[in-house]
């Protein structure tokens, strides 16, 4: 699976979401096949249906950030932009 | 047809504004919150980009709102490093808007807002004229 390798400074954005949901990644994957999570800090806040619910949910909870995965899943690596790669 | 203009560097370059994606605008409108435009600036053209990235410092004044994390490939390591991604509107000015979630990265430094890459790249043509070194947009 990608990304599982990807660097992420502790205490940046998203690095407690981040570790919450590898923690509980085969949990998910196995309870909430093609479902999405709303995570913020380490709480489960909710499963959704559509990514969209559930980034709406955390809009209106209002929250400053949150971390929303398809279940079982981890984003591809993209290349960095040219401008940045020197 | 919009033309690009270039930087000191010769690279081409666009206008576009950043706004708030219309799933926030419209949730903060039922609040009676008004959100529309969150900076306009100069885009780079990256063909070789996979996708869309904003300014890091842009995206922390706008307050936007964080909701995943896009790891990028590096070249100086085996690992790769997350950047936080949001949702937002970028429009090319004169072209089209595309609301999507986009990565962020310091990009202030070559005061850019945005490197626009192939999600939004590919629904348009890009015509590069040599001679004249003009870079047009459509969006068929």
């Amino acid at each position: 699976m990608p990304a599982r390798d990807a660097e992420t400074q502790p205490g940046s954005l998203l690095a407690v979401e981040l570790d919450f949901y590898e923690e509980h990644f085969d949990d998910y994957a196995t309870r909430f096949p093609g479902q999405y999570v709303l995570i913020c800090g380490q709480e489960l806040i909710g499963v959704f249906e559509t990514r969209r619910e559930a980034i709406d949910e955390g809009y209106r909870l209002g929250v400053r950030q949150m971390l929303v995965r398809e279940c079982g899943t981890r984003p591809e690596p993209v290349f960095m932009p040219t401008l940045l790669r020197a | 047809m919009p033309r690009t203009g270039y930087d000191e560097r010769g690279r081409p370059t666009f206008p576009i504004t950043l706004r708030y994606h219309p799933a926030y605008r419209s949730l903060k409108a039922r609040e009676g919150v008004r959100v529309g435009d969150i900076v306009s600036g100069f885009a780079l053209l990256d063909t070789g980009a996979d996708t869309t990235v904003i300014d890091a410092t842009t995206a922390l004044n706008a307050d936007l709102v964080s909701v995943d994390s896009i790891p990028f490939l590096r070249y100086d390591s085996h690992k790769n490093i997350n950047s936080p991604s949001f949702e937002v509107e970028v429009v090319l000015d004169g072209v089209g808007s595309w609301p999507l979630r986009v990565a962020s990265l310091d990009l202030a430094r070559f005061d850019l807002i945005a490197v626009i890459g192939r999600d939004i790249l590919n629904d348009l043509v890009l015509t590069y004229d040599g001679p004249t070194r003009a870079v047009s947009l459509e969006r068929p």
